[in-house]
């Protein structure tokens, strides 16, 4: 009973999330979005028919579905990133640059770990193999927000919901899908309903930020910087480097 | 188990950084500023205001305090060492902030900047973090134990903070000499 009503409480918001992002016309804002909220939505029901009509095909239709959620969810987070930081060419290039040496980290980490265990592609569980794919999408999430923060990015009402409920969704699968893969039988039955539940939050987090067209605050005219920065580090650079000699001999003392 | 606990500590962190973004997000929404960000606040300017090098000096010298001792006064001596502390708490707390400040105003210009560079940004982050560390660690040790023996630990903060705000400067004269009129802070 709780299942059936955690799915159509869910397909019901995001039919209306949908609704009122024609309506508004959020939908060529953010395309990515509300691509993947389609995507969802015609998975939910995809499995609904499944659940009750082929039974034997749900965990095989279930994973796979998961699998293609997490890489559209990556259309979300590229949204993010290019509507956010759209004003900002300097903290853009930051963003790009950060996540570039994350994904290079967590290739040379993944390698790493197949050179030492080569068995483990073989032997590991779905329920692994979403919450590695789900970790790298939340340190993204995570250098991102972190960059947002120092460069104190402002966001307008919907980005921030965006951002907001994916990345409690993401936060959450991931905790979720660690505590499934160690809890004991009594956990991964709650993991059934506590998972969609996640979700049902971040959708109540959209639809309460997506309501209406809010736009993103305007940043101030600044030409002066766009063209400045190889004279900026020069002259900060040399600032630094005449520190570090001080401290130096401050340390040396 | 490393693993898991990664997992759990890279889900806990990313749950964090968005609390810590919304609730950022929405106090700027509303309009809720620091004081140091009203117009017409000196460290608005880019100015780096920092006590002058005698006096910081002073704050943790151990010549008072040898000066107190000698007088054999534990009154006097508990009295010295909580006003000397609660100056020197007031003084991390000033350069932190004015550190911050200089920061901030940093990444408001060079968040914009199309040729900005990351090694740099990433350097001068660095340098960030270990001088907000510094300064967090003299709280610490001013309050358990005090600042008559902190002398060398602070001239090297104090120093350190002084280049920033000298970096801060050159960073705002260049900005200026390529655009004359445009105010060079936020």
């Amino acid at each position: 009973m709780l299942d059936q009503l955690i799915w159509w409480g869910s397909i019901a918001v995001e039919t209306l999330l949908l609704v009122r992002g024609l309506q508004t016309k959020l939908l060529s804002r953010y395309p990515a979005f509300y691509l993947y909220i389609v995507f969802v939505l015609s998975q939910s029901f995809l499995r609904l028919y499944v659940y009750h009509w082929k039974l034997f095909l749900y965990r095989y239709t279930y994973w796979s579905t998961e699998f293609v959620g997490i890489l559209v969810g990556c259309g979300v987070v590229f949204e993010i990133f290019r509507v956010g930081l759209r004003a900002y060419p300097g903290a853009s290039r930051m963003a790009r640059n950060s996540l570039l040496l994350l994904f290079l980290v967590a290739l040379v980490v993944a390698a790493g770990n197949a050179a030492n265990d080569p068995r483990w592609w073989a032997e590991a569980s779905i329920t692994e193999i979403q919450r590695t794919m789900r970790m790298v999408q939340a340190l993204s999430l995570f250098a991102l927000v972190l960059l947002f923060l120092h460069y104190s990015i402002p966001f307008g009402r919907n980005l921030r919901g965006i951002l907001f409920g994916y990345g409690l969704f993401v936060a959450g699968s991931v905790i979720w899908l660690t505590f499934a893969y160690t809890g004991s039988g009594h956990f991964r039955n709650s993991w059934f309903y506590l998972y969609p539940m996640s979700y049902d939050i971040s959708l109540l987090v959209w639809i309460v930020h997506l309501w209406g067209y809010r736009p993103n605050p305007q940043t101030k005219e600044s030409a002066q910087f766009e063209r400045q920065y190889e004279r900026i580090a020069a002259a900060t650079k040399r600032r630094l480097q005449e520190a570090r000699s001080y401290l130096d001999k401050a340390i040396d003392r | 188990m490393i693993g898991l606990i990664s997992a759990l500590t890279v889900g806990l962190l990313l749950l964090i950084a968005l609390v810590v973004f919304a609730l950022r997000q929405e106090s700027t929404a509303r309009g809720i500023h620091s004081i140091s960000e009203f117009p017409g606040d000196p460290r608005h300017s880019g100015e780096f205001e920092v006590c002058p090098p005698e006096l910081v000096a002073r704050i943790f010298s151990r010549e008072d305090w040898e000066l107190i001792l000698q007088t054999q006064s534990p009154c006097l001596e508990r009295l010295f060492l909580q006003e000397r502390k609660r100056i020197a708490l007031l003084w991390v707390r000033q350069t932190s902030r004015d550190i911050r400040q200089v920061m901030r105003n940093h990444t408001e210009a060079a968040k914009q900047a199309a040729d900005i560079r990351f090694r740099t940004e990433l350097s001068l982050f660095l340098m960030y973090i270990e001088l907000l560390l510094m300064c967090e660690t003299l709280l610490l040790l001013i309050t358990t134990v005090g600042p008559p023996r902190l002398e060398r630990i602070a001239s090297y903060v104090h120093e350190l903070s002084r280049q920033i705000s000298y970096a801060h400067e050159a960073f705002a004269r260049s900005s200026a000499g390529a655009a004359t009129g445009i105010p060079t802070s936020p």
